[in-house]
């Protein structure tokens, strides 16, 4: 999602930075290069980074926002991304058919009688995935800024962009909230860090003593002491 | 005597202590072992204090508070100095301690000197330093501290944990 729609629900999830490198030859590579920043592999070849704004969970957990009676709680106000998955604004309109393959997980119908939302390589209702798109267009020149930020104070994150760029298995590139923040300028730190104070708590107790969850509750901890911090300044 | 956490064998107060409290640092190696000694003693606003006004809203203060708390900090080692004028560049390296794994990071850092004052203006991490070539100094030869001792009687001693 957006910054902006992160720090929308900062009472809610637990933020992060995730980065999703991507090489030249990739099909989406010219869209990708619209929405992301470059970055310099070495002499001669770049890639492309998405970064964006996540709610920082385990896969196999459930949404904050999601109802027991399997409903959206926000729906109304819910992410750009929550509304068009499973469309991806990184992908060009007439490559989206494959991504409605169903998957195992899904909850909603799938039947011969569900609605259509995708035809002749077109979109039926494109008015959520022209605004995600328009959102993601927005905030790419503080993306772009947020990168350079990173690459020269945490150089490290190049190597590791470019291990993940070779096998997805090498894992996701996430990146604090603290360090957007700070990199962004953004004038209202001390209020969103008050807001994730409480997220993070939630999540470092549903994640605590799991060694499957071990990541997610280091980051947990780590980004609770940086909020603490910033809530404890004013801005 | 309150021992100077970066490593000068001076107590704090005669070493890094009025430097941390405001007091200009009178070189840049005098202004790096304060502001390695501010980490150590988690006293960071003298971090940022030092910081030159171009990077200065660039620093994660929340994030250097927290690893300033998470890591136990081992030693400062300054390498090599060059001043020349209002500029200068040190290389130097930290161990420390981090998630039960001893680190070493080494650091070229430049410094500009502004109304008098040297302040912090960017490092290179881990970096590719030409080779030198080093003179060893012999257990018995005169320390190159300058202090007159024995080598081995002074800089060269071999503290065994």
């Amino acid at each position: 999602m957006t910054a902006r729609e992160g720090f929308d629900h900062a009472g809610r999830f637990p933020l992060a930075m995730l980065w999703v490198p991507m090489r030249q030859g990739n099909r989406d590579y010219a869209m990708v290069q619209q929405l992301g920043a470059q970055v310099q592999i070495d002499k001669k070849n770049e890639m492309y980074v998405i970064v964006s704004a996540v709610s920082f969970i385990p896969p196999d957990m459930p949404c904050p926002a999601l109802r027991e009676n399997g409903l959206c709680s926000i729906h109304e106000t819910k992410p750009r991304r929550c509304k068009t998955m499973p469309f991806t604004p990184y992908r060009e309109e007439r490559f989206q058919s494959e991504l409605l393959k169903p998957r195992e997980t899904w909850l909603c119908d799938i039947s011969a009688s569900a609605p259509i939302v995708y035809q002749d390589r077109q979109l039926l209702d494109r008015t959520d995935f022209d605004a995600e798109r328009a959102g993601l267009l927005d905030e790419v020149p503080q993306m772009r800024r947020y990168v350079e930020y990173m690459l020269k104070y945490n150089p490290d994150i190049r190597n590791n962009l470019v291990k993940s760029s070779l096998s997805p298995k090498a894992g996701e590139v996430v990146t604090s909230l603290s360090s957007f923040l700070t990199a962004t300028r953004q004038t209202n730190k001390a209020q969103i860090a008050r807001q994730q104070i409480e997220v993070l708590q939630q999540y470092l107790e549903h994640t605590a003593g799991k060694s499957a969850y071990k990541t997610h509750h280091d980051y947990y901890t780590r980004s609770l002491a940086e909020m603490q911090f910033l809530a404890s300044r004013p801005d | 005597m309150n021992e100077c956490p970066c490593g000068s064998k001076q107590s704090l107060a005669a070493c890094c202590g009025p430097i941390i409290d405001g007091q200009p640092a009178s070189t840049p190696e005098a202004l790096i072992r304060s502001r390695y000694s501010a980490f150590v003693l988690g006293k960071l606003d003298h971090v940022e204090r030092t910081h030159a006004p171009e990077i200065r809203d660039d620093f994660n203060r929340a994030e250097a508070e927290r690893v300033a708390r998470e890591c136990t900090w081992r030693s400062l080692d300054v390498r090599r100095v060059e001043e020349t004028g209002d500029e200068a560049k040190i290389e130097f390296a930290i161990r420390f301690r981090r998630d039960n794994q001893d680190m070493i990071q080494a650091e070229v850092a430049h410094f500009r000197r502004e109304n008098g004052e040297w302040l912090y203006v960017q490092g290179d991490l881990n970096p590719k330093t030409t080779q030198r070539n080093v003179l060893k100094v012999g257990r018995n030869d005169p320390c190159p501290c300058g202090s007159g001792k024995k080598a081995k009687k002074c800089c060269g001693v071999v503290v065994t944990e």
